[in-house]
């Protein structure tokens, strides 16, 4: 039997010596879980395929999380030991993470039966089981690709949630009929767009992740420290240095295609679009409330 | 923080992603910065446009790692603890960095100033050492005597005479010294003793019992401690080195010599008598011998034999020849204490005329030249003598 339904990749496989095949199989502990080395190495030459790039076969097969991949793919396979150790592993985390992604614990149990369920395999292709595990490719831990896993579920499961809400919910939730966006049709400085587009392309990925991590997704310092791999004040610091940053390229992008330094200023701290957010806010409250019936549609 | 500007905020909402969205794969190892840099920034440059992606990545957050390492901080007050940990630690690497510094300045200054008495080697030395040098130290305790056989010394070797002179410089390629302190008449007499202390004698006394300790080590077949002890010897030779003439001395007329460079090994001529004091040696104008133990700030009357005037010297360690008038020769192997009158026989001839010059290269060897141009040569010391 095939492991996971690898395709193999003759010419990355040959690429590698027995003997790294052989080290790289021990490491594993694959033969527990009942895959041969052939098929181990079928696993590995598809994998190097996919992601070696401009890493070596050789040091990106070492980078690999061989054990957990191994536990994947025999779990994949339907090897019992590989479930046995997997739910000796994994049984708790995965309700643990649950717990952590729903912060409800009926919710958690739901998300977690659901993503072993997944993970089991549900459905088949050929006869054969197709598990989630199988797409497993030891790049980082199982715990994380777990998370992960459940994360994506859980997004999922939220989104089908939102598209099956009832009316009642919508109607109370004040969005029965939402105005249309008024970003779209407010003109703006074609100028400051195109200085600010210009601002942010200059930005390093990391900066740009940074931006929006803090300003657009409303992450703590403490969230996107981690997810860097820094300290907090680290994080402020740039964070901060960035704002500043940012308010003077623009304004000199701006003094650079004519603006004099005080027009550029005005206009940065002055987006008409910043005046719209607050009229729009005031329409939106205005019928619920009814106070003014006699400027009705005097906006 | 200076407010982030709303137009950037709304362009960076508005900014899309192209591409695939990372598996979970991917997104995970990410998480855990398990990337390669180059894959790194693709993500990155994906997730600062995809705000769902964004949205997994902080979800997947394990939020007990993230308590584990608050609780492994334990807070501001064990940071605070950390970071004056640091602050101690640094100092106390700063200051032990200087006092290494300084013990290595120290040492380094060591040897120049008192080598024989603070060095390792000095140690050693005073281990294996014992008795010539006690009694050389005042107020010394005197340590039990080696065995006899410890007590053989190697032979005594030459030391050069130098008075501090003027130096002339002629055509022949021959330097002439003359000594300004003998130049006025009758001035041997009123010469000054120089002080004990300022006996060179009493370092070369040091530097003999080094080389003692140096053989009684090899001949214990210490090899390391004669090594040690060698090393000593040199160690406390060469301090003095400098200060001791490198060549033998030819006197020929009264109160001028020449001085003639010679190759001789560096250990002849630092070693030197082991019981008798270092003089420098001179002729007065009138013919008188004069000697100076402090590099001739003051010259000492030595008499050879009474009444006696001469025209030759040569001076060799503790080994002084002079000669004079009538074929006069007298030879003293203790720094002038005693007198031996030599009588040069070749062929049973005896030499009559007037020495006018001596020439010791050694202890041994050495030529005399009379005023008739005969050149008297000896290699034992003055025992045999053949007219070249």
């Amino acid at each position: 039997m095939t492991v996971g339904g690898q395709n193999e990749s003759a010419g990355a496989r040959q690429a590698l010596a027995p003997a790294v095949l052989g080290e790289l199989y021990r490491k594993s502990r694959a033969a527990e879980y009942g895959i041969s080395s052939s098929g181990f190495a079928a696993i590995l030459a598809d994998l190097a395929h996919r992601w070696a790039g401009e890493l070596g076969t050789e040091e990106f097969l070492e980078s690999l999380r061989l054990e957990d991949l191994a536990l994947a793919r025999g779990c994949a396979a339907g090897n019992e030991h590989a479930w046995e150790v997997f739910m000796l592993r994994f049984r708790e985390k995965l309700y643990d993470f649950s717990r952590q992604i729903t912060r409800q614990d009926s919710s958690a149990r739901e998300l977690a039966d659901s993503v072993y369920a997944e993970l089991f395999g549900t459905r088949s292709r050929d006869g054969a089981r197709i598990s989630k595990l199988a797409s497993y490719g030891g790049r980082g831990s199982l715990d994380g690709w777990l998370r992960t896993v459940l994360a994506q579920e859980y997004v999922n499961g939220y989104r089908k949630q939102r598209r099956l809400v009832s009316l009642d919910e919508e109607s109370e939730a004040g969005g029965q009929f939402p105005a249309p966006r008024a970003e779209a049709s407010t003109p703006a400085d074609p100028l400051l767009e195109r200085a600010t587009e210009e601002t942010l392309r200059s930005l390093a990925e990391e900066e740009r992740f940074l931006l929006a991590s803090y300003f657009l997704d409303q992450r703590t310092l403490a969230q996107v420290a981690r997810v860097l791999g820094v300290h907090e004040s680290t994080i402020s610091r740039k964070v901060e240095k960035l704002t500043k940053s940012i308010r003077k390229r623009i304004v000199k992008s701006l003094v650079s295609y004519g603006m004099s330094r005080r027009q550029a200023e005005e206009a940065l701290s002055a987006d008409v679009r910043d005046f719209s957010l607050d009229i729009r806010a005031s329409l939106t409250q205005a019928p619920v409330a009814g106070a003014f019936p006699e400027k009705e549609g005097g906006v | 923080m200076k407010e982030f500007p709303k137009i950037a905020l709304r362009a960076l909402a508005r900014e899309g992603t192209s591409g695939p969205h990372p598996d979970p794969d991917l997104l995970s190892a990410f998480a855990e910065k398990a990337l390669p840099e180059a894959e790194r920034r693709q993500v990155l440059a994906h997730l600062a446009g995809c705000a769902d992606c964004r949205k997994l990545v902080y979800l997947s957050l394990d939020e007990n790692g993230e308590q584990q390492k608050v609780l492994a901080l334990g807070g501001r007050w064990p940071r605070m603890r950390l970071l004056w940990g640091g602050a101690a630690a640094a100092v106390a690497l700063v200051g032990s960095l200087t006092l290494a510094k300084y013990e290595l300045f120290r040492t380094r200054r060591a040897p120049t100033a008192t080598a024989h008495q603070t060095s390792e080697y000095a140690k050693i030395a005073d281990e294996r050492a014992p008795a010539e040098l006690d009694r050389l130290r005042p107020g010394a305790v005197v340590k039990k005597a080696p065995p006899a056989s410890a007590k053989v010394l190697p032979e005594a070797k030459h030391m050069e005479a130098k008075p501090r002179a003027k130096l002339d410089f002629d055509q022949s390629g021959q330097v002439r010294v003359t000594s300004p302190q003998v130049s006025a008449p009758g001035a041997a007499r009123k010469l000054e003793r120089p002080p004990a202390g300022a006996f060179r004698g009493l370092t070369s006394e040091n530097r003999e019992v080094s080389a003692e300790a140096a053989a009684n080590a090899a001949k214990q077949k210490d090899v390391g401690a004669a090594e040690r002890a060698d090393v000593l010897a040199r160690a406390a030779a060469e301090p003095r080195a400098a200060q001791m003439s490198p060549a033998p001395m030819a006197l020929g007329k009264a109160g001028t010599r020449v001085v003639k460079e010679r190759n001789s090994e560096a250990a002849e001529r630092m070693a030197v008598s082991r019981t008798t004091p270092l003089f420098e040696w001179t002729l007065s104008p009138a013919g008188a011998l004069l000697r100076s133990a402090d590099q001739g700030t003051t010259w000492q009357l030595v008499t050879a034999q009474p009444g006696a005037l001469f025209r030759a010297l040569s001076a060799v360690g503790a080994d002084v020849w002079v000669g004079g008038a009538n074929g006069s020769l007298y030879h003293s192997s203790d720094s002038g204490q005693s007198w031996e009158k030599v009588v040069p026989v070749d062929h049973g001839r005896k030499l009559e005329t007037e020495v006018i010059r001596l020439d010791f290269s050694d202890r041994l060897n050495g030529t005399l030249t009379t005023a008739a141009g005969e050149l008297w040569k000896t290699s034992d010391a003055g025992e045999t003598w053949r007219v070249q």
